[in-house]
């Protein structure tokens, strides 16, 4: 499997989603080599072997290839080893590179390995991937967690990302998306010809078991709190929430606003709570660790995850298994799959606030929310997420 | 059998609009209610239903002497009528002047209030029926039916008081145990008369005419009237949704031919017709306790589709509550009182919950959803009244 990023080094969804796949696909019994970029984390794992890609990483084959670059004798079995950033590249150049070594390692690991699958996730491993199926002819499963045009809202998207997902999406053998959204999207906007499965992102329940402390936030627990959770960037729709947040506060006074994260956008949004005249009533956060979110959803009253894009959502679930009822934009694919929630147009902020203030208002609607939505969540372990998976492993190796 | 008893219902609830809570028309009817989509709908299913079976039931009136039939025009249907295709009532109307067909009574909103607390409103609704259908048909009648066929031993009593001597409802085996529903019995200690609807042959029209599944499929109006004939009881009461004719079943399936052919193949076969206060005359074999709710719907047929989950009954609680007693104001009450309203926002089961959605009209909308338009246009309307109040009080003791 060739990934970027796995926990403790995490911007988002796509770490977490690889920790618990791997996890649950080697208790189904896959055996996993996890490729990514080696990072200043120590990063392990039980369950696989994580194979942290950079020049040393060539040691024990004691290649000349990348001559001019210290090359260490190693033990031939030892696959990890120590991090070196040898070089200065932009995005782009690191990004090539490596893919390029990724494909290089994945050839000759094989050889000992035998693997009988390469699974990449997103664009960002497509090239190396598709470079490593055609020296070992293994088949190229490629999970799609969001598109370029998703993470720009459709603005203005870069085309030689465009150019690596398209590449890596003609090459794949099989495909998955994270939703229906998604998988639409790969076949109107990318002519996507491979078999497309549409897997769902899963939840670990156990991880949201916080009571309410309100007084954490430095509330008073009569308050009630709204909560945004989720990078600050524009395909995530922050203003919308801060638009809903001024109309609310014209109907209800006790209520309060909580923005965490970070992201490019936070100055401006920061000059609007001000421009908008909320600013006593938005409190925002910062980027919150992973550990310390199920503090943050047992803390809200409601979460609202206004999206102008949103392959999945996966915050969603976080939500529901906090036991916090959600109101998420029509255009997320969660929508598709979560059911007791309330849905709205991420451009509709009398209706966002028309919502807000329901849930807030009426313990009819909040209590019968909380009562159907939890079991949603059976359906949406990794455990299920790894079954899929695999079966779809099975059928792509068997085609 | 040798009597057949053929009742429809006819009703279309007033459909509401999404309420904006910030941007308010001035005229209620314009801010609650969505007559432009009413007004589709209507045309619509008139164009399918109403229409072409009323000439179908007209011909037959003509061409079979014998023949007669029940119906139950709600006052929602027929306020809809008057305002977006008055001849459709005159066709009625001509059904009337035949003196074969009865129409029935019941609340004029097909509102749940027969299970308020106070039965004022509920008899505000009866009689304001009564009279409608006076008014327009120049006949009256001493046959009930209440929405939804709801009923119990208080419901029984309270229509008693109100002067009727005949009552429908649905002839569930939990209530009429070894007793076929093909007799007529009375109600406990009263001698108001009740018809149970013999489910199975109503709904081998009302749900299975289309269900390929079936070992009966397809429904011939030969087989169906041989059926009848067949049986052992007085009477077989076929009590169907008129929409059945042309809407939920479309006109490719046959149903309008069925309906067409049905009188001739009964009268045929011996059956003869009987309006509903005709077939109460039989002899009475059994009194019928029914200490809890009763009604035609979903599978648990009681009231578990308005009034199972917390938002239903917190709907119906503020319905109940409110104390309207402005002439323009009661119309508007009545028209939120429609039990679809409640219909709407049940989450029950999702079998039950796919024959609720396709029954809703909001397309794109969840019960949790419907819930927030209908409480805010309930609280309004509650703001509104007591607006109202306020300002006659002081015209009343101010100087």
């Amino acid at each position: 499997m060739i990934g970027w990023e796995f926990p403790p080094f995490m911007s988002g969804g796509l770490a977490t989603h690889c920790y618990f796949l791997t996890r649950e696909l080697s208790k189904l019994g896959v055996e996993i080599d996890f490729y990514m970029p080696s990072t200043p984390y120590k990063i392990q794992s039980n369950w696989m072997n994580i194979i942290p890609v950079d020049y040393s990483s060539f040691d024990k084959f004691n290649l000349k290839v990348y001559g001019g670059y210290y090359l260490r004798k190693v033990n031939q079995r030892r696959i990890q080893t120590q991090i070196q950033i040898q070089e200065n590249l932009d995005f782009l150049g690191k990004i090539n590179k490596f893919n390029e070594l990724v494909s290089e390692l994945v050839a000759l690991n094989n050889e000992l390995r035998t693997y009988n699958l390469i699974h990449g996730h997103d664009w960002i491993t497509a090239k190396g991937s598709i470079s490593a199926k055609n020296k070992t002819h293994l088949k190229y499963i490629m999970t799609v967690h969001s598109t370029e045009y998703d993470r720009t809202a459709n603005l203005s998207p870069w085309q030689w990302i465009l150019d690596i997902e398209r590449q890596g999406i003609e090459n794949a053998d099989g495909i998955i998306a994270v939703s229906q959204l998604t998988k639409k999207e790969l076949k109107e906007k990318y002519k996507a010809k491979a078999k497309i499965k549409v897997i769902y992102n899963g939840i670990e329940e156990e991880l949201f078991k916080e009571s309410a402390k309100k007084e954490l936030l430095g509330f008073d627990g009569k308050n009630k709190i709204v909560l945004y959770n989720g990078r600050l960037s524009i395909m995530k729709g922050p203003e919308f929430f801060l638009r809903a947040a001024k109309k609310v506060l014209e109907k209800d006074e006790n209520v309060y606003f909580i923005i965490s994260g970070t992201g490019d956008m936070l100055e401006k949004l920061i000059e609007m709570t001000y421009d908008l005249g909320i600013a006593d009533h938005v409190k925002f956060l910062g980027f919150t660790p992973p550990e310390k979110t199920p503090f943050l959803y047992a803390a809200a009253d409601v979460y609202v995850l206004p999206s102008v894009v949103e392959p999945f959502g996966i915050t969603v679930l976080e939500a529901i298994a906090s036991n916090t009822p959600v109101i998420t934009s029509k255009t997320s694919g969660v929508s598709e799959v979560i059911k007791n929630c309330l849905r709205v147009d991420f451009w509709d902020e009398d209706e966002m606030a028309k919502q807000i203030l329901s849930v807030l208002s009426f313990p009819s609607l909040k209590e019968e929310l909380k009562e159907n939505m939890r079991s949603e969540l059976k359906k949406l372990s990794w455990r299920k997420v790894a079954e899929k998976t695999l079966e779809f492993y099975k059928e792509v190796v068997e085609k | 059998m040798k009597n057949v008893c053929l009742y429809f219902q006819v009703h279309q609830p007033r459909r509401l609009k999404q309420l904006d809570i910030f941007k308010k028309p001035f005229d209620l009817e314009e801010r609650y209610f969505d007559d432009e989509m009413n007004r589709q709908i209507f045309e619509k299913v008139s164009r399918q239903c109403y229409t072409p079976a009323n000439e179908i039931i007209l011909k037959n009136l003509d061409e079979n002497p014998d023949f007669k039939v029940s119906f139950s025009l709600t006052g929602s249907f027929i306020d809809q009528a008057e305002k977006f295709q008055p001849e459709l009532l005159d066709s009625f109307k001509r059904m009337a002047d035949t003196g074969r067909v009865e129409f029935l009574n019941e609340t004029y909103y097909h509102s749940l209030s027969s299970l308020y607390n106070d039965k004022k409103e509920f008899k505000r609704q009866v009689l304001k029926h009564a009279e409608k259908i006076k008014e327009i048909f120049k006949v009256k009648t001493k046959s009930f039916r209440n929405t939804e066929l709801l009923y119990n031993n208080d419901i029984a009593r309270e229509v008693e008081k109100l002067g009727y001597e005949t009552i429908l409802t649905e002839g569930k085996e939990h209530v009429l145990g070894w007793r076929s529903p093909d007799y007529v019995y009375k109600a406990k200690n009263s001698s108001l008369k009740i018809l149970f609807r013999n489910y199975k042959l109503s709904d081998d029209i009302g749900y299975r005419f289309t269900a390929k599944w079936w070992s009966e499929y397809p429904l011939t109006a030969d087989k169906y009237a041989s059926w009848i004939a067949s049986g052992a009881g007085d009477v077989a009461n076929i009590f169907i949704d008129y929409e059945s004719f042309g809407e939920h079943h479309w006109a490719d399936s046959g149903i309008l031919e069925f309906l067409r052919d049905l009188p001739k193949k009964l009268s045929s076969k011996g059956v003869n017709f009987e309006t509903v206060s005709e077939a109460s005359k039989h002899e009475v074999k059994d009194e019928i306790d029914v200490p809890h709710l009763l009604s035609w719907a979903d599978i648990e047929r009681d009231a578990s589709a308005w009034l199972g989950n917390r938002m239903q009954r917190h709907c119906f609680n503020e319905l109940q509550d409110l104390n309207v007693r402005d002439e323009k104001m009661l119309d508007i009450y009545g028209s939120l009182q429609n039990s679809d309203h409640l219909y709407y926002l049940c989450t029950k089961n999702w079998n039950d919950g796919d024959v609720h959605k396709y029954f809703s009209p909001y397309k794109d909308k969840n019960p949790y959803e419907n819930f927030v338009n209908y409480i805010n246009i309930l609280r309004d309307f509650k703001a509104e009244v007591s607006m109202k109040k306020m300002k006659e009080n002081i015209l009343v003791t101010g100087l």
